[in-house]
């Protein structure tokens, strides 16, 4: 059991991540909340990036750190170009947090309402 | 392998000047368009320079990293042709922006839309998957800014919905990015396109359906397109020429980037590894697409909304083209594409023209345009047969070319273009609708329209460009030729002048 | 190399950019027009049969070879359609209907090229570009509204014809490899007699085309709309030689003789393909007759006459025997010169009288002689009354019917020729004779430039009437390229080899000699009494009594309407009901579908949502 959770509970909490995020999206009226959404989506993804990079019994990247980088004749060090990808992720997604809160601001301010259903234009 | 790092500039002049005109924005509010007309101006003579010199193929290596190792941008034919056509458009709209833009933000408008143009140059260079995905998303996050960008509020009501949509689209993205990446270890295009086989297929399989129903948000096809007709109506013209001429183009890049040369099995048709033929699935998606499209356009009053369909449908043709995995077909693709780039973009500028003057969007406004402004009525009917592909206009050549590769090809695909046809007689009847709208009289006397020279001078250079290529269609031609071959066959095209060492599995 | 042919279709492109930019003064326009009609028709005497021009486009990958051959068909072909296109461009220098030249002179581009082609790529880029240009054409009608809506209509089935050739071209092309036109027909016609059936599927892909663009029964409905909301100086072009194309298009399909190879025989030796192809055109020639008795519009009266005259070339070249070939390819160029003539003739009027209705005309033979003599000579040739050029095509056509024993066809046709007799009478009775309204006090003849043209028309109708050798051996040149025996005719008209020997000249000059007798008789003889326009028919009666107003008044008012009622029941079948309704569904569904695209955000999001995990179901089941 505690295998398995070693092995799987980060990819498991991942997918999890990334379903409730969807569910948020798809059904919350609000705004803010369907940017939430999104926001866990995107931890979902990071996360998942993140645990593919790492095992259980992996030690760090780094040469001179330490002499067991090879064992039977397998590399068992964690793999750092995840972390520095999701490094960049994260940033992308404050970029389009940032803008989609402006964005919700505004409707805000045009529609005077933070519902998606009511923000629909009238059909010209 | 032929080094030629200083393309890197393609990307990076923009990117440089957009975050640098804040500085200009002190000085001048009109000095910044001015500004990115230069840089974008810059980036079309570069370009430019590389197609018509032909110092493709070449790789651009950073920090002597060489591919596989370091990241890297690939110019082969497609990279140099598409950037070019990329350039030009956004050079025109530039120019149509000097006079177009004048209320609101003007700085930020000029920072988004030159980060805008670098993100579209850098999707097409990019030789990394990885880079692929921050290429999507600096277009991505820049389109939304200026889909939100203008008086109207509805503007707002598109950019979110492009924006929650996108965004998913992005996601499932980098989800496939990241199981490629589990199975061989790489980011790089060449890399991976020649070690494809050595992953699992089932895994293969998911991660393709990931990776295509992302990129499929950007290249229009339906189910992942729901945010093309609010937002395209939503924005002002000059980002709706933009979104259709200059952000299309890379999304089907990146799509067929992704499907064929990664994805994808050389032969006389391009199918992909895995068990499931995505080819197959692009193709059905994209007949869906354009019989959706044109007959969604057909019952539009609005013509702005109606042009936006209609740009879904033709993203429908091109993925049609491209699907059929022959070079035929992929030639017909680029080449609807260039053309409908260019078509669409001067349809969407005389929209807004239109619009500064007065006129409303409805089909009905257009009643008697002809006495009203005869260069925009002929600007706009040349748009529109092209669109239709008519003779003497440039999309006659492109669909020629499809609906040939597609009888080629025969099977299923005699169905396919038989629907793509049906959809094509719908498509003839409402462009066609507006022309005559275009052409009939007004009992009321209307002022003539006056077009200033600022907006005059892109709509007459892309009315001109459909004429010379539909009555000479072997420049582009040519072109388009050499970037099929890059598509269909993706060891001797792309891996092997990326990384010439190496060996497929 | 044989670069005058290149000439043909350059010429017309040279000349149309130049129109265009001279668009907006319309005599430049339409002198540019009639002078590069005129050259290219002074190009068109250097070139003779044989001559073939190639050159290649690096396109579809490999290098296309567009070639341009001169066979005797083609040649036929433009000289009668150049021909025209002068005589016609001569009349429009005087004309002031929205024609606009430079469209005109793309088509005549086009036209060359469609008939000189011998590859489908430059066959169907002309094509495609005759269809939209004449489009185009159409929209500056009198009547704007109307004639957008024609347009409209033309244009989707034009489109919807051009789809349906482009099929059938990629099909020739996976089969053979090749776009040569004469390659694909013997590929075609060599493998007839294994697979009748799909020979039978591409050819028809390719008829659809040719049957739209001719105006052929089913799909006949856009040709009175088209007709009668174009520009009076257009009409002419369409009819006269517009409708020729997809004739042109028949013929080329035709050497097939898909018959006795292919298919059995019907009745009278005719497979039973060709022989539902002469029903076809049996039909087209009855309705159009039956439909155009009653217009009150001339130009859709004309229009269905077209549509008729076109049944009858159809009825005959559907044969496939040397006479019907030669009575096709004879009717349609007299066709041709009279409903040329015709639609000149009614040009003139229109632009005089300003109505094309027949109730508001009237009496107008006073007022314009020459236009009248010209209409009289007109009518009389499409009612086939030697000595003028309607008769012998006409005759021909039902020798090669009654050869073929085909009797009920001839029947129909007869009757669709005393039909002819009916409309004919009707148009020239309710313009030219009759009381003159006070409207038209004023009205006065066509300039001189019209007079000309008139007189030259009068004068080619008749000539071609008594000596239609000078049509006939071309024709007969045709007929042997086909590989058909050609009919012996000499040059003086003497047409023999069938079921009787015709001598036209002695037929046309007996006619002529009797009919002059008659009008000396009649005018010898006859007691003239003139009385005042009011007081003719109303018999003492006061009109008002009986419910007649001044509209009712007119002579033509209900001309037919015994007839029509006899008909009455049969104008309930409405063929255009179907292409309107296609047109309605499709609408229909348009807007349902549109409302996939009226969400919100989180609606596409789902679309999206719902479109992944449908691809990963497949992805898991494959």
């Amino acid at each position: 059991m505690q295998e398995f959770l070693q092995n799987w509970i980060y990819l498991i909490a991942s997918v999890s991540l990334i379903g409730v995020g969807l569910y948020i999206v798809l059904t919350k009226e609000n705004i803010f909340k369907i940017i939430v959404g999104l926001n866990i989506i995107e931890s979902g993804t990071n996360l998942f990036m993140v645990a593919i990079g790492w095992h259980p019994n992996a030690v760090m990247p780094i040469y001179t750190a330490t002499d067991h980088l090879v064992a039977n004749g397998k590399v068992i060090a964690a793999d750092p170009l995840p972390q520095s990808l999701v490094l960049t992720a994260i940033v992308i997604g404050l970029g389009t947090t940032a803008l989609a809160l402006t964005i919700g601001i505004k409707i805000f301010e045009k529609y005077g309402t933070l519902d998606v259903r009511k923000i629909k234009e009238a059909e010209e | 392998m032929s080094i030629f790092n200083n393309a890197a500039l393609l990307i990076g002049v923009p990117l440089l000047f957009a975050f640098s005109i804040p500085l200009f924005g002190l000085i001048s509010k009109q000095l910044t368009k001015w500004v990115t007309l230069f840089v974008i101006g810059f980036n079309a003579t570069f370009s430019l320079y590389i197609l018509l010199a032909h110092k493709y193929p070449a790789v651009v290596v950073m920090g002597n990293w060489v591919p596989p190792f370091g990241e890297n941008l690939y110019i082969g034919p497609v990279a140099a042709f598409l950037v070019s056509v990329i350039s030009i458009i956004g050079l025109l709209i530039a120019i149509y922006n000097l006079w177009a833009i004048k209320l609101g933000d003007v700085t930020r408008f000029s920072v988004l839309f030159l980060m805008f143009t670098a993100g579209a140059s850098g999707i097409v260079l990019t030789g990394d998957i990885f880079n692929l995905f921050i290429f999507m998303e600096i277009t991505g996050i820049s389109s939304y800014a200026l889909a939100a960008y203008g008086p109207r509020r509805r503007a707002l009501g598109g950019a979110f919905k492009f924006l929650v949509v996108s965004s998913i689209g992005s996601t499932l993205y980098l989800l496939g990015v990241t199981l490629i990446y589990t199975q061989l270890g790489t980011l790089n295009i060449a890399e991976i396109a020649a070690r494809i086989n050595q992953t699992t297929p089932g895994l293969l399989t998911f991660a393709g359906i990931l990776l295509i129903s992302g990129l499929a948000v950007e290249a229009e096809l339906f189910p992942f397109n729901g945010w093309v007709p609010d937002t395209y109506t939503g924005a002002v013209s000059g980002v709706s020429a933009s979104l259709s001429g200059i952000a299309a183009i890379s999304g089907v890049y990146a799509l067929f980037r992704i499907a064929m040369t990664v994805l994808g099995r050389d032969g006389a048709y391009v199918f992909t590894y895995g068990k499931l033929d995505l080819m197959t699935v692009i193709a059905i998606l994209a007949t869906t697409t354009v019989i959706i499209g044109e007959l969604s356009a057909l019952s539009q009053k609005n013509v702005k909304k109606m042009l936006a369909y209609s740009s879904m449908a033709q993203m429908g043709l091109v993925a049609v083209g491209f699907s059929i995995g022959s070079k035929l077909g992929v030639y017909g693709g680029i080449f609807q594409l260039v053309n409908h780039s260019i078509a669409k973009s001067m349809l969407f500028l005389i929209i807004g023209v239109l619009a500064a003057a007065g006129l409303g969007e409805k089909v009905e406004n257009f009643r008697g345009l002809w006495r009203r402004s005869p260069f925009l009525s002929l600007a706009f009917t040349i748009g529109a047969f092209s669109m239709l592909g008519f003779p003497l206009f440039a999309g006659f050549w492109s669909k020629f070319a499809i609906v040939g590769a597609s009888i080629q090809r025969g099977g299923w695909y005699d169905f396919v273009i038989g629907l793509v046809l049906f959809a094509s007689i719908v498509e003839a009847f409402y462009y066609l609708r507006i022309v005559t709208y275009i052409f009939s009289s007004t009992e009321v006397k209307a002022p003539k329209i006056k077009v200033s020279l600022s907006p005059a001078i892109p709509i007459f250079v892309l009315a001109v460009a459909i004429i010379a290529i539909g009555v000479y269609p072997n420049f582009i031609g040519n072109f388009s030729m050499q970037s099929a071959g890059e598509f269909t066959h993706k060891m001797t095209g792309y891996v092997l002048n990326v990384i010439p060492t190496i060996v497929a599995h | 190399m044989n670069s005058n042919l290149i000439w043909l279709v350059a010429l017309p492109l040279i000349g149309s950019a130049v129109a265009a930019i001279v668009v907006r003064y319309k005599f430049l326009d339409r002198l540019i027009t009639f002078l590069t009609f005129a050259t290219t028709l002074f190009v068109l005497f250097s070139v003779h049969v044989g001559q073939s021009y190639s050159w290649g486009l690096n396109f579809l990958g490999t290098t296309l070879n567009l070639t341009l051959n001169v066979s005797h068909l083609s040649i036929f072909m433009l000289y009668i359609s150049i021909a025209f296109g002068t005589v016609l461009t001569f009349y429009s220098l005087i004309d002031h209907s929205r024609m606009k030249g430079f469209l005109l002179l793309l088509i005549l581009a086009a036209n060359n090229w469609i008939f000189m082609s011998n590859d489908m790529v430059g066959f169907f880029f002309a094509w495609e570009l005759m269809g939209w240009a004449s489009v185009v054409s159409v929209l500056g009608g009198r009547e704007r509204e109307k004639s957008r809506h024609a347009a409209l209509y033309y244009m989707i089935m034009s489109v919807s014809g051009s789809y349906s050739m482009f099929f059938g071209i990629f099909t020739l092309w996976r089969l053979t490899g090749t776009f040569s036109i004469s390659a694909n027909i013997a590929y075609l016609s060599s493998i007839v007699g294994i697979h009748p059936w799909w020979v039978l599927g591409i050819v028809s892909l390719f008829f659809v085309t040719f049957m739209i663009k001719a105006g052929i029964f089913p799909f006949h409905t856009w040709v009175p709309l088209a007709y009668a909301y174009s520009p009076d100086a257009f009409t002419p072009f369409l009819s006269a030689v517009m409708s020729k194309y997809g004739i042109y298009g028949m013929l080329l399909f035709m050497p097939l003789s898909l018959m006795e190879r292919g298919f059995p025989s019907a009745f009278g030796g005719v497979p039973w393909t060709n022989y539902i192809f002469v029903w076809i055109g049996v039909i087209t020639a009855v309705l159009g007759t039956v439909l155009a008795i009653f217009q009150d519009d001339v130009k859709k009266l004309f229009a269905y006459s077209s549509l008729s005259n076109l049944g009858y070339v159809v009825a005959a070249i559907a044969l496939f025997t040397p006479v019907g070939i030669t009575a096709g390819i004879f009717h349609a160029f007299n066709h041709l010169l009279f409903k040329g003539t015709l639609f000149i003739t009614l040009l003139a009027v229109i632009s005089r009288s300003g109505t094309s209705k027949l109730s508001e005309m009237g009496g107008l033979w006073k007022k314009m002689p020459i236009t009248f003599f010209t209409f009289f000579v007109g009518i009389a040739s499409a009612a086939g009354i030697p000595p003028f050029n309607g008769f012998g095509s006409k005759w021909l056509i039902y020798q090669a019917m009654i050869k073929q024993h085909l009797p009920f066809a001839t029947i129909l046709l007869f009757l669709a020729s005393t039909g002819a007799f009916m409309y004919l009478f009707k148009a020239f009775h309710s313009i030219f004779l009759g009381q003159l309204s006070h409207d038209y006090d004023r009205v006065k003849e066509v300039s001189a430039v019209g007079k000309i043209t008139e007189f030259f028309l009068m004068f080619a109708m008749t000539f071609f009437g008594v000596q239609p050798g000078y049509i006939l051996k071309p024709i007969g040149a045709i007929v042997k390229s086909m590989g058909l025996k050609p009919l012996p005719v000499m040059a003086n008209g003497y047409v023999t080899g069938m079921f009787s020997n015709i001598y036209v000249p002695l037929i046309s000059w007996s006619l002529a000699v009797s009919f002059t007798l008659g009008f000396i008789l009649f005018f010898v003889s006859a007691k003239h009494k003139y009385v005042s326009q009011e007081n003719n028919y109303t018999a003492g009666q006061i009109p008002e009594d009986w419910g007649l107003t001044p509209e009712t008044y007119q002579f033509s008012w209900n001309f037919y309407q015994p007839v029509e009622k006899l008909f009455a029941p049969f104008f309930r079948i409405k063929i255009d009901g179907f292409f309107r309704g296609t047109g309605d569904w499709t609408k229909t569904i348009g807007s349902a579908i549109k409302e996939i695209f009226v969400g919100n955000a989180q609606m596409y999001a789902f679309f999206a949502i719902v479109g992944l995990i449908i691809f990963v179901i497949a992805g898991w089941m494959a």
